[in-house]
Protein backbone atom coordinates (compact mmCIF):
# COMPACT_ATOMS: atom_id res chain seq x y z
CA UNK A 1 0.00 0.00 0.00
CA UNK A 2 2.61 1.98 -0.13
CA UNK A 3 1.97 4.06 -3.47
CA UNK A 4 -2.28 4.21 -3.15
CA UNK A 5 -2.98 6.12 -6.16
CA UNK A 6 -6.64 7.59 -5.33
CA UNK A 7 -9.44 6.83 -8.05
CA UNK A 8 -11.61 10.14 -8.23
CA UNK A 9 -14.70 10.26 -10.40
CA UNK A 10 -15.52 14.37 -11.18
CA UNK A 11 -18.61 15.17 -12.41
CA UNK A 12 -18.55 18.60 -13.98
CA UNK A 13 -21.10 20.54 -15.42
CA UNK A 14 -20.50 22.23 -18.40
CA UNK A 15 -21.21 25.23 -18.24
CA UNK A 16 -18.85 26.51 -14.93
CA UNK A 17 -17.11 23.67 -13.17
CA UNK A 18 -15.66 22.38 -17.06
CA UNK A 19 -14.76 25.65 -18.27
CA UNK A 20 -13.29 25.98 -14.66
CA UNK A 21 -10.91 22.76 -14.84
CA UNK A 22 -10.46 23.26 -18.36
CA UNK A 23 -8.75 27.11 -17.04
CA UNK A 24 -7.15 25.49 -14.89
CA UNK A 25 -5.26 23.24 -17.98
CA UNK A 26 -5.27 26.58 -19.63
CA UNK A 27 -3.43 28.72 -17.58
CA UNK A 28 -0.86 25.51 -16.98
CA UNK A 29 -1.62 25.08 -13.07
CA UNK A 30 -0.33 22.16 -11.54
CA UNK A 31 -2.33 19.86 -9.75
CA UNK A 32 -2.97 16.16 -9.04
CA UNK A 33 -3.43 13.60 -11.46
CA UNK A 34 -6.10 10.96 -9.87
CA UNK A 35 -8.92 12.57 -10.93
CA UNK A 36 -11.26 11.57 -13.87
CA UNK A 37 -13.52 14.41 -15.91
CA UNK A 38 -16.65 13.39 -16.97
CA UNK A 39 -18.89 15.82 -18.20
CA UNK A 40 -21.83 16.52 -17.49
CA UNK A 41 -25.04 19.21 -18.63
CA UNK A 42 -25.39 19.90 -15.17
CA UNK A 43 -25.03 19.46 -11.32
CA UNK A 44 -28.79 18.47 -11.61
CA UNK A 45 -28.19 15.84 -14.52
CA UNK A 46 -26.26 13.83 -11.83
CA UNK A 47 -28.47 11.13 -10.46
CA UNK A 48 -27.45 9.25 -7.13
CA UNK A 49 -27.04 6.12 -8.87
CA UNK A 50 -23.75 7.86 -10.94
CA UNK A 51 -22.11 8.25 -7.39
CA UNK A 52 -23.55 4.95 -6.10
CA UNK A 53 -22.02 3.58 -9.62
CA UNK A 54 -18.56 4.51 -9.17
CA UNK A 55 -17.71 3.54 -5.67
CA UNK A 56 -19.19 0.17 -7.04
CA UNK A 57 -16.76 0.29 -10.12
CA UNK A 58 -14.06 1.13 -8.18
CA UNK A 59 -13.90 4.81 -7.48
CA UNK A 60 -12.25 5.75 -3.78
CA UNK A 61 -13.83 9.20 -4.07
CA UNK A 62 -16.56 11.25 -5.96
CA UNK A 63 -16.46 15.34 -6.96
CA UNK A 64 -19.43 17.17 -8.60
CA UNK A 65 -18.56 20.36 -9.40
CA UNK A 66 -21.51 22.35 -10.28
CA UNK A 67 -22.02 26.72 -10.52
CA UNK A 68 -22.31 28.82 -7.62
CA UNK A 69 -25.72 28.97 -6.28
CA UNK A 70 -27.55 31.69 -8.48
CA UNK A 71 -25.28 31.45 -11.38
CA UNK A 72 -27.15 27.99 -13.09
CA UNK A 73 -27.25 27.99 -17.22
CA UNK A 74 -30.53 26.14 -16.27
CA UNK A 75 -31.61 28.13 -13.54
CA UNK A 76 -32.11 25.93 -10.47
CA UNK A 77 -30.59 22.85 -11.23
CA UNK A 78 -27.30 23.32 -8.92
CA UNK A 79 -30.47 24.40 -5.64
CA UNK A 80 -32.14 21.03 -6.82
CA UNK A 81 -29.01 19.05 -6.53
CA UNK A 82 -28.08 20.47 -4.00
CA UNK A 83 -30.74 18.69 -1.56
CA UNK A 84 -30.15 15.65 -3.66
CA UNK A 85 -26.55 15.17 -2.40
CA UNK A 86 -26.88 16.54 0.59
CA UNK A 87 -29.58 13.11 1.06
CA UNK A 88 -26.99 10.92 -0.82
CA UNK A 89 -24.02 12.35 1.99
CA UNK A 90 -26.54 11.29 4.33
CA UNK A 91 -27.55 7.78 2.80
CA UNK A 92 -24.07 6.94 2.95
CA UNK A 93 -23.41 7.54 6.22
CA UNK A 94 -26.39 5.55 7.37
CA UNK A 95 -25.03 2.60 5.39
CA UNK A 96 -21.49 2.58 7.14
CA UNK A 97 -19.88 4.30 3.73
CA UNK A 98 -17.65 7.48 5.20
CA UNK A 99 -19.76 10.26 3.17
CA UNK A 100 -16.38 12.43 3.03
CA UNK A 101 -16.05 10.27 0.03
CA UNK A 102 -18.33 12.04 -1.74
CA UNK A 103 -17.46 15.96 -2.61
CA UNK A 104 -19.29 18.43 -4.00
CA UNK A 105 -17.66 22.02 -4.79
CA UNK A 106 -19.61 24.87 -6.58
CA UNK A 107 -17.12 25.87 -9.26
CA UNK A 108 -16.77 28.94 -11.71
CA UNK A 109 -15.49 28.73 -15.01
CA UNK A 110 -13.15 31.38 -14.25
CA UNK A 111 -12.12 29.20 -10.92
CA UNK A 112 -9.13 27.29 -12.42
CA UNK A 113 -7.37 27.94 -9.08
CA UNK A 114 -10.48 26.82 -7.24
CA UNK A 115 -10.59 23.83 -9.19
CA UNK A 116 -7.26 22.92 -8.84
CA UNK A 117 -7.04 23.47 -5.08
CA UNK A 118 -10.12 21.42 -4.91
CA UNK A 119 -8.65 18.34 -6.57
CA UNK A 120 -5.65 18.51 -4.41
CA UNK A 121 -7.76 18.80 -1.37
CA UNK A 122 -9.31 16.48 -2.17
CA UNK A 123 -7.34 13.50 -3.19
CA UNK A 124 -5.47 14.39 -0.15
CA UNK A 125 -8.36 13.60 2.11
CA UNK A 126 -9.42 10.21 -0.02
CA UNK A 127 -5.55 9.64 -0.06
CA UNK A 128 -5.61 9.58 4.38
CA UNK A 129 -9.00 7.69 4.32
CA UNK A 130 -7.56 4.74 2.10
CA UNK A 131 -9.31 2.50 -0.89
CA UNK A 132 -12.84 1.87 -0.66
CA UNK A 133 -11.59 -1.29 0.31
CA UNK A 134 -15.21 -1.85 0.92
CA UNK A 135 -16.88 -2.12 -2.33
CA UNK A 136 -13.88 -3.66 -3.99
CA UNK A 137 -14.13 -7.01 -1.97
CA UNK A 138 -17.30 -6.69 -2.76
CA UNK A 139 -16.29 -6.99 -6.23
CA UNK A 140 -13.55 -9.53 -6.34
CA UNK A 141 -16.38 -11.81 -4.41
CA UNK A 142 -18.48 -11.66 -7.33
CA UNK A 143 -15.10 -11.91 -9.61
CA UNK A 144 -13.99 -15.42 -7.81
CA UNK A 145 -18.24 -16.33 -7.54
CA UNK A 146 -17.85 -16.66 -11.37
CA UNK A 147 -15.19 -17.99 -11.67
CA UNK A 148 -15.94 -20.93 -9.42
CA UNK A 149 -19.58 -21.40 -11.39
CA UNK A 150 -17.69 -20.80 -14.67
CA UNK A 151 -15.07 -23.98 -13.57
CA UNK A 152 -18.19 -26.00 -12.73
CA UNK A 153 -19.53 -25.59 -16.28
CA UNK A 154 -16.39 -26.33 -18.25
CA UNK A 155 -15.84 -29.31 -16.09
CA UNK B 1 -64.72 0.67 19.56
CA UNK B 2 -63.15 -1.16 16.84
CA UNK B 3 -66.34 -3.28 16.56
CA UNK B 4 -68.59 -0.11 16.01
CA UNK B 5 -65.68 0.61 13.57
CA UNK B 6 -65.85 -2.51 11.66
CA UNK B 7 -70.07 -2.51 11.78
CA UNK B 8 -70.16 1.00 10.49
CA UNK B 9 -67.37 -0.35 7.34
CA UNK B 10 -69.01 -3.01 6.56
CA UNK B 11 -72.16 -1.05 6.22
CA UNK B 12 -70.34 1.99 3.86
CA UNK B 13 -68.69 -0.47 2.00
CA UNK B 14 -71.59 -1.68 1.30
CA UNK B 15 -73.72 1.15 -0.02
CA UNK B 16 -70.80 2.01 -2.04
CA UNK B 17 -71.50 -1.46 -3.80
CA UNK B 18 -74.80 -1.60 -4.01
CA UNK B 19 -74.88 1.84 -5.34
CA UNK B 20 -72.01 0.95 -7.76
CA UNK B 21 -70.20 4.10 -7.03
CA UNK B 22 -67.42 2.03 -6.93
CA UNK B 23 -66.62 -1.23 -8.74
CA UNK B 24 -64.50 -2.81 -5.93
CA UNK B 25 -63.52 -2.06 -2.63
CA UNK B 26 -59.91 -3.11 -1.18
CA UNK B 27 -60.09 -3.66 2.44
CA UNK B 28 -59.19 -6.23 4.91
CA UNK B 29 -60.76 -9.85 5.40
CA UNK B 30 -59.98 -12.64 7.33
CA UNK B 31 -56.67 -13.90 7.66
CA UNK B 32 -56.14 -18.45 7.09
CA UNK B 33 -57.00 -19.76 9.89
CA UNK B 34 -58.72 -17.05 11.54
CA UNK B 35 -55.78 -15.12 12.91
CA UNK B 36 -54.73 -11.84 11.79
CA UNK B 37 -55.99 -10.70 8.62
CA UNK B 38 -55.34 -10.58 4.39
CA UNK B 39 -56.26 -8.11 2.03
CA UNK B 40 -60.01 -8.37 0.60
CA UNK B 41 -61.22 -7.75 -2.63
CA UNK B 42 -64.89 -6.64 -1.92
CA UNK B 43 -66.75 -6.40 -5.19
CA UNK B 44 -70.85 -7.36 -3.87
CA UNK B 45 -72.13 -5.75 -1.11
CA UNK B 46 -72.30 -9.68 0.56
CA UNK B 47 -68.45 -9.44 0.29
CA UNK B 48 -68.09 -6.41 2.14
CA UNK B 49 -70.12 -8.33 4.89
CA UNK B 50 -66.63 -9.83 5.13
CA UNK B 51 -64.61 -7.19 5.72
CA UNK B 52 -62.71 -6.69 9.23
CA UNK B 53 -60.93 -3.88 11.02
CA UNK B 54 -59.18 -5.07 14.06
CA UNK B 55 -55.61 -4.30 15.39
CA UNK B 56 -53.87 -6.47 12.89
CA UNK B 57 -54.75 -4.65 10.21
CA UNK B 58 -51.02 -3.67 9.59
CA UNK B 59 -51.09 -4.07 5.28
CA UNK B 60 -50.79 -0.48 3.22
CA UNK B 61 -53.57 -1.24 1.12
CA UNK B 62 -52.50 1.90 -1.33
CA UNK B 63 -49.78 -0.28 -3.04
CA UNK B 64 -53.08 -2.37 -5.04
CA UNK B 65 -54.11 1.04 -6.57
CA UNK B 66 -51.15 0.71 -9.10
CA UNK B 67 -51.45 -3.53 -9.32
CA UNK B 68 -54.19 -5.21 -10.83
CA UNK B 69 -57.28 -5.13 -10.91
CA UNK B 70 -57.51 -1.61 -9.32
CA UNK B 71 -54.96 -0.01 -11.96
CA UNK B 72 -57.20 -1.69 -14.85
CA UNK B 73 -60.63 -0.47 -13.28
CA UNK B 74 -58.47 3.15 -12.66
CA UNK B 75 -57.25 2.83 -16.35
CA UNK B 76 -60.46 2.82 -17.88
CA UNK B 77 -62.44 5.73 -15.80
CA UNK B 78 -63.86 3.42 -13.15
CA UNK B 79 -63.93 3.83 -9.22
CA UNK B 80 -62.19 2.10 -6.21
CA UNK B 81 -62.95 2.13 -3.00
CA UNK B 82 -60.21 1.85 -0.23
CA UNK B 83 -60.19 1.39 3.39
CA UNK B 84 -56.71 3.08 4.82
CA UNK B 85 -55.40 3.97 7.65
CA UNK B 86 -54.19 7.70 8.58
CA UNK B 87 -50.07 6.12 7.45
CA UNK B 88 -51.97 4.30 4.02
CA UNK B 89 -53.84 7.41 3.56
CA UNK B 90 -50.39 9.02 3.57
CA UNK B 91 -49.65 6.60 1.01
CA UNK B 92 -52.56 7.65 -1.15
CA UNK B 93 -51.43 11.71 -0.66
CA UNK B 94 -48.16 11.16 -2.43
CA UNK B 95 -49.77 9.05 -5.48
CA UNK B 96 -52.38 11.99 -5.67
CA UNK B 97 -49.80 14.80 -5.73
CA UNK B 98 -47.16 12.38 -8.55
CA UNK B 99 -50.47 12.25 -10.95
CA UNK B 100 -50.46 8.55 -10.30
CA UNK B 101 -54.25 8.48 -9.25
CA UNK B 102 -57.45 10.70 -9.84
CA UNK B 103 -58.72 12.14 -6.69
CA UNK B 104 -62.84 11.62 -8.11
CA UNK B 105 -61.65 8.15 -9.00
CA UNK B 106 -61.11 6.67 -5.79
CA UNK B 107 -63.23 6.91 -2.47
CA UNK B 108 -61.57 6.65 0.54
CA UNK B 109 -62.81 5.40 3.64
CA UNK B 110 -60.44 6.60 6.41
CA UNK B 111 -60.41 5.06 9.51
CA UNK B 112 -59.48 6.43 12.87
CA UNK B 113 -57.08 3.89 14.58
CA UNK B 114 -54.90 4.34 17.42
CA UNK B 115 -52.23 1.77 16.16
CA UNK B 116 -52.07 -1.47 15.11
CA UNK B 117 -49.81 -4.27 16.08
CA UNK B 118 -46.16 -5.38 15.19
CA UNK B 119 -47.01 -9.27 13.42
CA UNK B 120 -44.04 -10.53 14.87
CA UNK B 121 -44.71 -9.87 18.04
CA UNK B 122 -48.41 -10.84 17.95
CA UNK B 123 -48.50 -14.30 16.68
CA UNK B 124 -47.67 -15.97 19.87
CA UNK B 125 -50.98 -13.96 21.52
CA UNK B 126 -53.61 -16.03 19.34
CA UNK B 127 -56.05 -13.52 18.56
CA UNK B 128 -54.71 -10.39 17.40
CA UNK B 129 -55.58 -7.91 19.75
CA UNK B 130 -54.79 -9.75 23.05
CA UNK B 131 -51.51 -9.47 23.37
CA UNK B 132 -48.14 -7.80 21.58
CA UNK B 133 -47.00 -4.03 21.39
CA UNK B 134 -47.84 -1.91 18.20
CA UNK B 135 -45.54 -1.32 15.47
CA UNK B 136 -42.77 1.55 16.03
CA UNK B 137 -44.65 3.59 13.44
CA UNK B 138 -47.77 3.84 15.41
CA UNK B 139 -45.72 6.06 18.17
CA UNK B 140 -46.92 9.49 18.93
CA UNK B 141 -48.80 9.01 15.57
CA UNK B 142 -49.58 12.48 14.06
CA UNK B 143 -52.37 10.46 11.59
CA UNK B 144 -54.78 9.22 13.44
CA UNK B 145 -57.39 10.60 12.16
CA UNK B 146 -56.34 10.06 7.76
CA UNK B 147 -54.97 13.36 6.08
CA UNK B 148 -57.54 12.12 3.15
CA UNK B 149 -60.79 10.93 3.26
CA UNK B 150 -64.03 10.63 1.94
CA UNK B 151 -65.75 8.98 4.22
CA UNK B 152 -64.85 8.84 8.37
CA UNK B 153 -65.14 5.69 10.13
CA UNK B 154 -64.53 5.94 13.82
CA UNK B 155 -63.88 8.90 16.62
CA UNK B 156 -61.17 11.18 15.81
CA UNK B 157 -61.73 12.52 19.63
CA UNK B 158 -61.14 9.03 21.20
CA UNK B 159 -57.94 8.49 19.54
CA UNK B 160 -54.61 8.12 21.46
CA UNK B 161 -50.95 7.80 20.22
CA UNK B 162 -48.82 5.35 21.82
CA UNK B 163 -45.67 6.60 23.52
CA UNK B 164 -42.27 6.23 22.52
CA UNK B 165 -39.91 7.14 19.96
CA UNK B 166 -40.54 5.60 16.18
CA UNK B 167 -37.49 5.86 15.11
CA UNK B 168 -35.66 4.45 18.02
CA UNK B 169 -34.39 1.34 15.98
CA UNK B 170 -32.89 4.07 13.42
CA UNK B 171 -31.15 5.84 16.01
CA UNK B 172 -29.96 2.86 17.75
CA UNK B 173 -27.86 2.51 14.37
CA UNK B 174 -26.85 5.89 14.33
CA UNK B 175 -24.90 5.99 17.75
CA UNK B 176 -22.73 3.26 15.99
CA UNK B 177 -19.69 3.68 14.98
CA UNK B 178 -19.44 3.82 10.91
CA UNK B 179 -17.48 0.42 10.74
CA UNK B 180 -20.11 -1.42 12.79
CA UNK B 181 -23.05 0.79 10.51
CA UNK B 182 -21.15 -1.04 7.36
CA UNK B 183 -21.06 -4.34 9.34
CA UNK B 184 -24.52 -4.47 10.03
CA UNK B 185 -25.47 -3.51 6.47
CA UNK B 186 -23.30 -5.74 4.90
CA UNK B 187 -24.41 -8.74 6.87
CA UNK B 188 -27.98 -8.23 6.26
CA UNK B 189 -27.77 -7.29 2.78
CA UNK B 190 -25.68 -10.10 2.15
CA UNK B 191 -28.80 -12.23 2.54
CA UNK B 192 -30.63 -10.47 0.29
CA UNK B 193 -32.20 -12.93 -2.31
CA UNK B 194 -33.74 -9.75 -4.62
CA UNK B 195 -37.09 -11.22 -4.78
CA UNK B 196 -37.94 -7.55 -4.90
CA UNK B 197 -40.73 -8.72 -2.19
CA UNK B 198 -39.86 -5.07 -0.68
CA UNK B 199 -40.66 -2.88 -3.93
CA UNK B 200 -44.12 -4.88 -4.31
CA UNK B 201 -44.96 -4.09 -1.19
CA UNK B 202 -44.09 -0.42 -1.40
CA UNK B 203 -46.82 1.78 -2.57
CA UNK B 204 -44.95 4.29 -3.96
CA UNK B 205 -43.05 1.64 -6.02
CA UNK B 206 -45.57 1.98 -9.10
CA UNK B 207 -43.12 2.11 -11.71
CA UNK B 208 -44.39 0.23 -14.39
CA UNK B 209 -40.35 -0.69 -15.43
CA UNK B 210 -38.40 -0.35 -12.42
CA UNK B 211 -34.66 0.80 -12.68
CA UNK B 212 -33.83 -3.07 -11.32
CA UNK B 213 -35.03 -4.42 -14.57
CA UNK B 214 -33.26 -1.68 -17.12
CA UNK B 215 -30.15 -3.54 -18.89
CA UNK B 216 -29.09 -0.44 -20.67
CA UNK B 217 -27.14 0.32 -18.81
CA UNK B 218 -27.73 -2.08 -15.85
CA UNK B 219 -27.74 0.31 -13.39
CA UNK B 220 -27.89 -2.33 -10.75
CA UNK B 221 -26.58 -6.35 -11.16
CA UNK B 222 -28.88 -8.87 -10.70
CA UNK B 223 -27.60 -11.17 -8.77
CA UNK B 224 -27.97 -11.35 -5.36
CA UNK B 225 -24.80 -11.22 -4.17
CA UNK B 226 -23.65 -8.48 -1.83
CA UNK B 227 -22.71 -5.74 -4.88
CA UNK B 228 -25.74 -6.02 -6.52
CA UNK B 229 -27.87 -6.02 -3.21
CA UNK B 230 -26.22 -2.76 -1.65
CA UNK B 231 -26.75 -1.05 -5.06
CA UNK B 232 -30.19 -2.12 -5.11
CA UNK B 233 -31.25 -0.83 -1.68
CA UNK B 234 -29.15 2.14 -2.19
CA UNK B 235 -30.79 3.24 -5.11
CA UNK B 236 -34.12 2.25 -3.70
CA UNK B 237 -33.76 4.59 -0.78
CA UNK B 238 -32.82 7.66 -3.11
CA UNK B 239 -36.06 6.67 -5.08
CA UNK B 240 -37.69 6.84 -1.59
CA UNK B 241 -36.01 9.84 -0.36
CA UNK B 242 -38.72 12.85 0.51
CA UNK B 243 -41.69 10.37 -0.68
CA UNK B 244 -41.47 7.15 1.95
CA UNK B 245 -44.35 7.93 4.06
CA UNK B 246 -42.69 5.13 6.66
CA UNK B 247 -45.24 2.53 6.85
CA UNK B 248 -42.60 -0.18 7.21
CA UNK B 249 -44.03 -2.63 4.42
CA UNK B 250 -40.77 -3.12 2.99
CA UNK B 251 -39.44 -4.51 6.01
CA UNK B 252 -42.54 -6.03 7.07
CA UNK B 253 -42.30 -7.81 3.06
CA UNK B 254 -38.69 -9.04 3.63
CA UNK B 255 -38.55 -12.94 4.19
CA UNK B 256 -35.23 -13.06 4.81
CA UNK B 257 -35.82 -10.36 7.83
CA UNK B 258 -33.33 -7.04 6.28
CA UNK B 259 -34.97 -4.51 8.15
CA UNK B 260 -34.81 -2.26 5.20
CA UNK B 261 -37.49 -0.31 6.40
CA UNK B 262 -34.88 1.28 8.42
CA UNK B 263 -32.94 3.07 5.68
CA UNK B 264 -35.97 4.72 4.19
CA UNK B 265 -37.28 5.57 7.50
CA UNK B 266 -34.07 7.19 8.26
CA UNK B 267 -33.99 9.21 5.20
CA UNK B 268 -37.52 10.20 6.06
CA UNK B 269 -36.29 11.86 9.12
CA UNK B 270 -33.46 13.74 7.64
CA UNK B 271 -35.23 14.71 5.07
CA UNK B 272 -38.23 16.28 7.44
CA UNK B 273 -34.86 17.91 9.47
CA UNK B 274 -33.53 19.73 6.47
CA UNK B 275 -36.33 20.61 4.65
CA UNK B 276 -39.21 20.65 6.96
CA UNK B 277 -41.17 18.12 4.60
CA UNK B 278 -43.08 14.94 5.96
CA UNK B 279 -44.43 13.24 3.26
CA UNK B 280 -48.21 12.56 2.37
CA UNK B 281 -49.44 15.22 4.79
CA UNK B 282 -50.73 18.29 2.99
CA UNK B 283 -51.92 16.96 -0.76
CA UNK B 284 -51.10 20.93 -1.91
CA UNK B 285 -47.49 20.74 -0.72
CA UNK B 286 -44.78 20.79 -3.21
CA UNK B 287 -42.81 17.60 -2.72
CA UNK B 288 -39.13 17.87 -1.18
CA UNK B 289 -37.37 17.21 -4.20
CA UNK B 290 -39.34 18.63 -6.51
CA UNK B 291 -38.89 22.32 -4.80
CA UNK B 292 -35.61 24.03 -3.14
CA UNK B 293 -34.88 27.04 -0.90
CA UNK B 294 -31.96 29.27 -1.27
CA UNK B 295 -30.72 28.60 2.07
CA UNK B 296 -30.83 24.89 2.26
CA UNK B 297 -28.61 23.42 4.00
CA UNK B 298 -24.72 23.73 2.09
CA UNK B 299 -22.04 23.34 4.85
CA UNK B 300 -20.85 20.27 2.86
CA UNK B 301 -20.04 22.00 -0.70
CA UNK B 302 -16.38 23.25 -0.97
Amino acid sequence: MASFRPRIVAFLCNWCSYAGADLAGTTRKKYRADVRVIRVPCSGRVDPSFIIKAFERGADGVIVGGCHPGDCHYVSGNYNARRRFYTVRKLLDFMGIDSERFQVTWCSASEGEKWAGVVNDVTDLIEKLGPLEAFKEMGRAVLSDTREIEGVAGE
Amino acid sequence: MQESSQNRLREEAGKLLSAAAVEVVVGYGDGHGGDGVRPLFARTPDEAAGLVWNDACVHNLATYLSREPCRQILLRGGKVGIVAKGCDARALVVLLQEGQIARESVHVIGMVCDGVLDPGAAVSGGTAGSSGAVLPKCRQCEVQTPPLYDTLVGDPAGAAAAEGDPLEDVKDLQSMSLEERWSFWTGHLARCIKCYACRQACPMCYCATCITEKSEPQWIDKPSHLKGALAYHLIRAMHLAGRCVSCGECGRACPMDIPVDKISRYLAGQVEEAFDYKAGMDPEATPAFRTYREDDPEDFIR
